[in-house]
């Protein structure tokens, strides 16, 4: 069979800023072909290892000698010393600094992580490069991360002690530029991946994991801090409150038809609690267990209305302490991927992706699409993924229609050679769909069966298309869902039973 | 990058303007009408009312007094697009509302991720 003229995924995913890495295999070797992607805020996902996180990328090592080996490339104020591996603050003059001329970019953004060693006592340190207020605290020994904007060339560590006696070092200091923005996410679910393309959402829920911020009432809940979290920080919160009577939320940060979640755990063993609505509603009893669960609501709550309560105890429940981390509230009728809050609402942009001017990659007189994708919810929303030319003339798609259905529809000189919509059997799995097409022939298949029969009267593309969208032919409508994997053929020579098996 | 923070007087009056500023167009196909966005436009936040002073709740979460809000409604606008706004633009210090991967309190032109405002 014919290699694909366009790949994406099938578990080769590779992303730089701006782009999706997809391929074309030419015998042993693969030419990457760059798919814009455009989502102008930072975006999480669950990673290989099953934790959640930010999509990020690194650039290299901006830091000489982080590691101390030698007292060189940093400049010491009063009170820092390099010795023995480490760099050394003794407390004596509060306020002073040792850094490092590296230059950073002003205006860029940049993650330092270091080793805290040999703290006694108070202590509050700043890693930035700018005038440095001291607005990152250590609480001790540990590998500290921290998220800086440089406001100057220089990378500066200022120490300033709570008490003059106080004693700290660093070790293995590292700085690495950060881009967060216009990164494709690439989700996993196990060991399955696939590229995950979402609509834009606001968490309303100000606080997402500080639990300290919330109100109670009833008996006063206990909050123990420096849980292991589902992102692999010690940020979840253990809550032991008494059923029958405690309550933990916000005010005013949620509504009677928002799409509630909250990732928990038990402490030990399985058991029962009421998550993210009002005790007196129906739909919020979940079932916890020692493993991390995301536990989501959607539809109307009667009760409660624009609160969120991380845990009601006042209803029937089994748990009396549980692990929770991660609240989140979204004006729609599904959830999508945590947005995490601290201090206020935050909303996570859309994803887009197009790639324009790939008449080399798709064929305009015979060809094959192949898509395996899942939709993110049956919302009422059309959500298309086309071959195009930019105009309403010549196309060709497969939409998640509004009315819940799907349909295939290829248009030559805007008459229809190819429209069928059918229903999937469930539009959330992944389902591997493919239409062939060439002059009077036109197939559809789905998950290794064909759709009807060979179309035989049918013209191909009038004039040329060179574009793929996850959107509409002519804009609008974007896909949001799920894929595992996109597949172009310059040849409709393919076994489309074999292929969507 | 800019993020404009906006406010109107209601929803209808920001809509319109922000329509009328080419940051969206109203698309309707087969009885679906959505906002597509349009002319550089990342995203556009309708935050609503401002809580000026928080509503007061008993021990159960009853509400006993409600709510102040700041008059107006309110928008987040993100776009690659200068655009004068005129008297509908703010610039206030301690934001309700920001985008995943900036500061809370960003706003204005050519904002940088993660800027912060001491």
């Amino acid at each position: 069979m014919a290699n694909p003229s366009l790949q994406i995924g099938n578990d080769k995913w590779a992303i730089k800023e701006d782009s999706l890495l997809g391929y074309t295999e030419l015998g042993n070797n693969i030419a990457p072909v760059e798919i814009d992607m455009t989502r102008a805020s930072a975006g999480t996902r669950v990673n290989p290892q099953g934790l959640v996180e930010t999509v990020e990328l690194l650039g290299s090592e901006e830091v000489t000698n982080g590691d101390f080996a030698t007292d060189t490339d940093w400049t010491k104020e009063a009170s820092w010393s390099i010795a023995n591996g480490k760099a050394s603050y003794n407390g004596v003059s509060n306020g002073h600094r040792i850094y490092q001329n590296i230059p950073l970019t002003i205006g860029k953004t940049y993650t330092a992580t270091l080793d805290i060693l040999d703290s006694s006592g108070n202590f509050r340190i700043s890693v930035d490069g700018g005038t440095a207020a001291y607005t990152n605290y250590t609480s001790g020994d540990g590998t500290y991360t921290f998220e800086f904007t440089s406001t100057a060339v220089e990378f500066s560590i200022r120490a300033s002690m709570g008490y003059g006696s106080d004693t700290i070092s660093v070790d293995n200091i590292s700085v690495k530029e950060s881009t967060k923005n216009n990164l494709a996410r690439v989700n996993y679910t196990g060991s399955t991946s696939s590229l995950l393309a979402e609509p834009q959402r606001t968490n309303t829920v100000v606080y997402s994991s500080d639990f300290s911020q919330y109100s109670y009432g009833g008996t006063a809940p206990t909050l123990t801090t420096g849980q292991l979290a589902p992102d692999g920080t010690y940020n979840a919160t253990k809550i032991s409150g008494v059923i029958g009577s405690t309550s933990l939320y916000t005010n005013a940060e949620s509504s009677t038809t928002a799409s509630r979640s909250i990732y928990a755990r038990t402490v030990s063993g399985t058991g029962t609690a009421r998550l993210t609505s009002y005790n007196g509603n129906t739909n919020n009893l979940f079932t916890l267990t020692e493993e991390w669960q995301r536990f989501e609501l959607t539809g109307s709550n009667s009760d409660g209305g624009t609160n969120f309560y991380a845990a009601d105890f006042r209803g029937s429940q089994t748990l009396s302490e549980f692990i929770i981390w991660g609240c989140q509230s979204e004006e729609a009728t599904y959830p999508t991927s945590i947005i995490p809050t601290s201090g206020s609402t935050v909303t996570r942009n859309q994803d887009q992706y197009s790639k324009t001017g790939i008449s080399d990659k798709i064929n305009s007189a015979e060809g094959v699409l192949f898509l395996e994708m899942a939709a993110l919810s049956n919302d009422g929303t059309n959500r298309y993924i086309s071959i195009n030319n930019g105009g309403a003339l010549d196309y060709l798609f497969f939409r998640y229609r509004s009315d819940n259905q799907f349909q295939i529809r290829y248009r030559s000189n805007n008459v229809d050679s190819v429209n069928q919509t059918f229903s999937l059997s469930n539009n959330l799995d992944f389902n591997k769909i493919a239409l062939s097409y060439k002059l009077n022939e036109f197939k559809i298949f789905i998950n290794g069966l064909q759709v009807g029969s060979t179309i035989t009267s049918g013209n191909i593309f009038n004039a040329a298309v060179d574009s793929l969208d996850l959107e509409k032919f002519n804009g609008g409508d974007i896909f949001f869902g799920k894929i595992k994997q996109l597949q172009v053929y310059k040849t409709a020579n393919i076994d489309l039973a074999a292929l969507t098996l | 990058m800019n993020i404009y923070k906006l406010t109107f007087k209601d929803k209808a009056e920001g809509d319109k303007d922000l329509l009328a500023k080419g940051t969206y167009e109203v698309v309707t196909e087969e009885g679906v009408t959505q906002d597509v966005y349009t002319n550089g436009t990342q995203a556009i936040v309708y935050i609503g009312q401002i809580v000026e002073v928080p509503a007061t709740y008993d021990k159960d979460g009853n509400e006993l007094t409600p709510p102040i809000y700041y008059a107006g409604v309110f928008y987040d606008l993100m776009t690659t697009e200068e655009i004068d706004f005129g008297i509908h633009e703010l610039f206030p210090v301690d934001c309700v509302h920001s985008f995943l991967g900036y500061a809370k309190n960003a706003e204005g032109t050519d904002i940088p991720e993660e800027l912060t405002i001491e």
